[in-house]
């Protein structure tokens, strides 16, 4: 199943990004930033391509600074789902 | 019996659980906060951020990022003090400051032309909220207030004070009042607020946060690495880690997150704490300082004898009945001139939750023993 990469700029916003997701029943797992993505220190959270939008909006409205990218560094445009 | 009346330098005892979360994380945990992606250091970032939504909570702010840690109360206004552009503009503040504002403002009033004004007030240096308009000038910048006095207990009305001030930028020093007395600083309309963990929040020293509505008109006090924005030698530009360059005190915090999940149950009450500064107030050679309205009186207030120093009564307490308080100038040199007991002090008196009824009757005992000396 293809994996969308969700790319945070705090720590602060990743671990609210999580809970916020796990609450609402949507599959993540947290992994290290990819380099190719980013020069980030912390954590990305991985999630079902299929989950993207919902999760978008989640997110949105937690008010929660977000960039999505595909596993190959590309990024993910939400309006291509 | 317990003797330790001096909860407003800092908190005894503390919850256990504090203790117990601190060497859990030190001995069993470890990790980083927000460097690394792996489970352990997963695991240390949601509980800090835990701590900082428990905070939040705490201090009435719905937006979490809002919430910075630092070191302590006197970090939090001094990054509030030096982050504003305040070259040449006036300060309001209130009679009864700390040194944690009054030494950064007389620093910014060498360094950078800040003046310091203080707002009107009544004797035992409440603020008048309707007076506060008058005080107010074209280079008036800021407004400091200290929630609650560390030397009589004073609460001053920060709501309403804010409202006086309009959009003028209110900073709050909540040290002693936080844990005490309700913080709403989302509906209150409060700019700035500085706290410390380890006094009435019952948490370790070397913790505290600093409240920041609108992180665009504050500089960082401090730069270095955050884990964000890595690729960049700028520091970031959004809240938190706008203010927390460099590695936080995680242990502190985690022990702080226990204390606030703890919240013991007070074992004597406000009525019991007035009916002790009543009784004070009674005896002929006590000169008591409190709040002129009990609904004002925080968990503390202080103390002279007619005719012996408040050190010499303070070592009276100690050897006499093992009591342990302060005595001298609080740090608040500010507040002591305003109370009339500048440059001398006072011996202060600050019980904590755990204090029972006996124990504020043991020192009520002591105090009347005081008062037959001289």
């Amino acid at each position: 199943m293809s994996k969308i990469l969700i790319v945070f700029r705090s720590t602060h916003g990743a671990i609210k990004a999580e809970k916020a997701l796990i609450n609402a029943a949507i599959a993540c797992t947290v992994i290290p930033v990819p380099r190719h993505i980013s020069a980030e220190c912390g954590i990305a959270i991985e999630i079902n391509e299929a989950d993207t939008r919902t999760a978008h909006a989640l997110l949105l409205k937690q008010s929660i600074p977000v960039a999505m990218y595909h596993e190959n560094g590309e990024r993910y445009d939400i309006e291509e789902g | 019996m317990n003797t330790y009346f001096d909860n407003a330098a800092t908190s005894f005892p503390k919850p256990a659980a504090v203790a117990q979360e601190m060497a859990r994380y030190l001995n069993e945990l470890g990790g980083p906060y927000g460097r690394s992606a792996y489970p352990r250091s997963v695991q240390v970032s949601k509980q800090i951020e835990a701590v900082r939504e428990l905070l939040a909570d705490r201090l009435g702010a719905t937006d979490s990022s809002s919430v910075v840690f630092t070191h302590n109360a006197t970090h939090a206004i001094n990054l509030v003090l030096r982050g504003l552009p305040l070259e040449g503009k006036q300060v309001l503040i209130s009679p009864l400051e700390h040194n944690a504002v009054t030494r950064p403002l007389a620093c910014l009033q060498a360094q950078r032309g800040v003046t310091m004004s203080t707002l009107p007030h009544g004797s035992d240096g409440l603020i008048d909220p309707d007076a506060v308009a008058r005080s107010i000038t074209a280079s008036t910048a800021l407004a400091i207030v200290s929630h609650q006095s560390n030397v009589n207990g004073l609460i001053q009305p920060i709501a309403r004070i804010k409202q006086a001030l309009g959009a003028i930028p209110l900073l709050v020093d909540a040290s002693q009042s936080c844990g005490h007395v309700l913080l709403r600083l989302d509906s209150w309309g409060i700019d700035f607020c500085a706290i410390t963990g380890h006094k009435g929040l019952l948490g370790p020293t070397g913790t505290g946060a600093l409240f920041v509505r609108n992180p665009s008109l504050l500089d960082p006090l401090i730069a270095g690495g955050t884990g964000s924005n890595s690729d960049s030698v700028e520091m970031p530009d959004f809240a938190p880690d706008k203010y927390e360059a460099g590695t936080l005190n995680i242990a502190g915090i985690i022990g702080l997150g226990a204390a606030l999940r703890t919240t013991p149950e007070a074992r004597h009450t406000a009525g019991d704490l007035l009916a002790l500064i009543a009784e004070a107030r009674s005896m002929p050679n006590l000169r008591v300082y409190c709040a002129q309205d009990p609904d004002r009186q925080g968990p503390l207030f202080s103390f002279n004898h007619a005719r012996l120093d408040c050190s010499a009564v303070a070592r009276f307490l100690l050897d006499k009945y093992g009591i342990e308080v302060r005595s001298g100038l609080q740090c608040a040199p500010v507040a002591h001139q305003t109370l009339g007991t500048f440059p001398k002090g006072t011996v202060r008196i600050a019980p904590s939750v755990y204090h029972t009824p006996d124990d504020l009757r043991y020192v009520r005992d002591a105090l009347s023993k005081v008062n037959e000396l001289g």
